[in-house]
């Protein structure tokens, strides 16, 4: 049985995992980071307060993690929904078409806070 | 302009060493080529970035230590690394076997990291973010391997000074370059639905920021924004602004 659906509130973080690819050598996060998921207007998020930083990189450390506010996603056209799967309470979508600027702004957005060890 | 040459000597026969020398675009290669009447198919060693893509170009010959006459060689791979070369593998010439050491380059390749990321990203298995991505497409590895030879040349022949930019996967199986500088922000995206680049151009002026974003359907126009990153007037991306807002308005 799936979870029951929770509201998100402009003030809420949000986690996006991403892999070291998308840092460079000063520590810039790519706006490639904030791609939707291909062929569809979604992008995998977690509500920060139904997890932890570690479960949203699957505890890999070739994961990094950012935090950005629900509210600035709105703010840039995006829908923040509350998607739960079986295996992850905590599971969101940001939908919305993501632009170059949205996802520049995004990244300038994001608070990096887990760094993937870089390989 | 010719990187560097690269000797080494064989242990026995008829001649002394084996010359190499490295040249950083095959335009330049074919240029050179013609200019010693070599044939550019046998002369000219592309160095192979991974699935036989073109990364830059080596002249092979045998130097004899009697005679001035050089002769080619059998293509062959090299590896190429930021401050050095060597032969990927030993070859055979004649019935000897010829194997490079390392050679040691006076100055670091251009582009090399840029060259060595497309390499690395290349490589990517299905699902390489975690979020079903696809490996990066074949057409797009091309096109932003092209890019990387066309800019060098850029640099070379129009004193267009655009810096290396750092090289980033896409989820859609593309390529990003992006490039960061104090107020300005440049990327430019190969995408695996098209032939075309998208790109998109921030400057942070008085007011606040500015941006563009596009298509890029031609050299010149890649050119253009790049020379707008490189030496643009601050606040001169408005000018692009109102100008593919002109191109627009008479559509």
């Amino acid at each position: 049985m799936l979870p029951e659906i929770e509201e998100i509130f402009d003030e809420d973080d949000l986690y996006r995992r991403f892999t070291d690819k998308y840092l460079d050598d000063n520590g810039n996060l790519s706006s490639a980071a904030f791609q939707n998921t291909t062929g569809t207007d979604d992008m995998s998020v977690d509500l920060a307060r139904l997890t932890t930083p570690e479960r949203t990189a699957l505890d890999n450390e070739i994961y990094g993690v950012a935090m950005i506010k629900a509210g600035f996603a709105r703010n840039n056209n995006q829908i923040d929904i509350h998607s739960p799967s079986v295996d992850n309470n905590a599971h969101s979508t940001v939908r919305g078409k993501k632009t170059r600027g949205i996802k520049k702004k995004l990244a300038e957005s994001a608070y990096i806070i887990l760094r993937p060890i870089i390989h | 302009m010719i990187v560097d040459t690269y000797s080494f000597e064989r242990e026995k026969g008829e001649y002394k060493n084996v010359v190499c020398e490295i040249w950083p675009t095959p335009k330049e290669l074919q240029t050179v080529c013609l200019e010693r009447g070599i044939s550019y198919e046998t002369a000219a060693q592309p160095y192979s970035l991974g699935r036989g893509l073109l990364r830059t170009g080596i002249i092979t010959k045998l130097s004899s230590a009697t005679s001035s006459i050089a002769r080619n060689l059998p293509q062959f791979d090299w590896d190429i690394y930021e401050h050095s070369v060597k032969m990927k593998h030993a070859i055979q010439v004649d019935d000897e076997i010829i194997e490079g050491k390392p050679f040691q380059l006076k100055e670091p390749f251009l582009f090399w990291n840029g060259f060595k990321k497309i390499e690395q990203i290349t490589e990517l298995e299905s699902n390489w973010d975690s979020f079903n991505s696809p490996p990066i497409t074949i057409r797009c590895v091309s096109i932003m391997v092209r890019l990387l030879l066309t800019m060098m040349e850029w640099r070379e022949d129009l004193s267009l000074d655009v810096p290396a930019p750092f090289v980033v996967p896409t989820s859609d199986g593309g390529i990003q370059f992006e490039w960061r500088k104090k107020f300005k922000y440049l990327e430019i995206a190969s995408l695996p639905s098209t032939s075309d680049c998208e790109f998109l151009a921030k400057e942070r002026v008085h007011e606040g920021d500015i941006e563009l974003e596009g298509v890029l359907k031609s050299d010149d126009e890649i050119k253009e924004i790049l020379y707008w990153f490189v030496s643009g007037s601050p606040g001169s991306l408005k000018r692009h602004i109102d100008k593919a807002l002109l191109s627009e308005t008479s559509l």
